[in-house]
């Protein structure tokens, strides 16, 4: 019951942000789409047991698969769902920890969560590179 | 052919899509593919993320080269697509050159929604982020609350013309030092950092980040290293921000 609230809370949350940065109004509930369904593969592998960065990973790798289709079939530049649809997966709590953690003086931890945000940043970007490079060898 | 028109056009192709935040290696595809239309020997676009240059060249004309500087930028999708839909169908002879200008000139200011719909998609935005990470009604209501400061903020920075760094670092102050006293009055100290996260994701550098990514994964290292920093940059405003708010907080009165 939690895990459909999130998802649809996602669901939303995108679309809501797609009007922020301007995405075209019959994209909007594509890009809702991806930015919910990114967060149920993230949900759905953290309940499983995986780890966080594993589960940032994959659900990477979903939203990026997911934009590229739409971008196909829609005949729209990836970046118009990519954008919208990655938000949800942006690592936000852990910076958020890291400066808290500082602020009361627990340096450890705060080193822990800055090493988890910045590799939650970097397999972020592994899977939109192993995307857009499987994509363009498909392309003609 | 009018070779001038055509290399208006696709500079003015090329500022749109920079304007609104496309990848670099994209804007200067779409640049070059406008130019070939010409069939002559070199075109060439070189594009930053702060500026353009052209240059058409053959044997028959003398060379047309024009430099474009492209100072403010706004996130705008909608122009992305449009830009790259009318460039597609002057690539495929659908229309004219003549009357693709226009079409361009028309889109170079349109906003695709009123601005009061960008504001309370703004608060939206924080509220329904809370929600995504399990939090209460108490805690969508209070990001909400954070959500009209963060619109406050984009109103007077509109209004200062401050800069995006000042803004961003303001609200997320604001945002962190709302809630720690919203929450020590309602004595429900749970999800203090649900709220504040929820909060902040309209101001994250989503866009930066993509863009970042996908430049450099093109070889364009230049732009991609510039919105790598661009990401970091915004990323550590926010944080400070945060981290004021949290600590005037504590001195307050412990709240943490």
């Amino acid at each position: 019951m939690t895990m459909l609230t999130q998802v649809l809370g996602a669901f939303v949350a995108t679309i809501a942000f797609s009007i922020v940065i301007g995405v075209p109004k019959k994209f909007i509930v594509n890009t809702g789409a991806v930015g919910g369904f990114g967060w149920f593969i993230y949900l759905l592998f953290q309940n499983i047991g995986y780890g966080v960065v594993l589960c940032y990973f994959i659900s990477s790798i979903m939203v990026a698969l997911l934009s590229h289709s739409f971008a196909r079939i829609r005949k729209a530049p990836v970046t118009v769902f990519l954008i919208p649809g990655i938000i949800p997966l942006v690592p936000g709590i852990s910076v958020y920890r890291t400066v808290y953690n500082i602020i009361i003086n627990e340096t450890g931890r705060s080193s822990y969560y800055l090493a988890q945000t910045l590799q939650i940043a970097g397999v972020i970007a592994i899977a939109i590179f192993i995307m857009d490079s499987i994509f363009r060898v498909f392309q003609k | 052919m009018n070779y001038k028109l055509l290399v208006d056009t696709a500079i003015l192709a090329g500022e749109i899509m920079l304007r609104s935040g496309a990848e670099t290696y994209r804007v200067e595809d779409t640049i070059i593919r406008i130019l070939r239309t010409s069939k002559l020997q070199k075109s060439e676009a070189f594009v930053t993320s702060t500026g353009i240059i052209v240059t058409l060249d053959d044997p028959t004309i003398d060379a047309i080269s024009l430099v474009q500087r492209v100072t403010t930028r706004s996130t705008n999708l909608t122009n992305i697509y449009e830009a790259n839909e009318i460039s597609r169908k002057l690539c495929s002879e659908r229309i004219t050159i003549e009357e693709a200008y226009p079409l361009l000139k028309e889109l170079k200011d349109k906003k695709p929604y009123p601005l009061w719909l960008v504001y309370a998609c703004t608060v939206f935005t924080a509220v329904f982020f809370t929600v995504l990470l399990a939090g209460t009604l108490i805690d969508a209501s209070l990001a909400f609350l954070n959500g009209i400061l963060m619109v406050g903020c984009m109103i007077l920075e509109r209004k200062l013309r401050l800069h995006g760094f000042i803004t961003n670092m303001l609200s997320s102050f604001l945002i962190a030092i709302n809630t720690v006293i919203l929450l020590s009055c309602l004595h429900h100290g749970v999800n203090r950092e649900i709220i504040i996260t929820g909060s902040i994701m309209p101001m994250v550098p989503g866009v930066a980040i993509t863009n970042a990514i996908r430049d450099t994964l093109q070889g364009d290292y230049m732009s991609g290293s510039a919105k790598a920093l661009e990401a970091f940059v915004s990323a550590a405003s926010i944080a400070a921000g945060i981290g004021a708010g949290l600590s005037l907080g504590y001195y307050l009165g412990g709240m943490l």
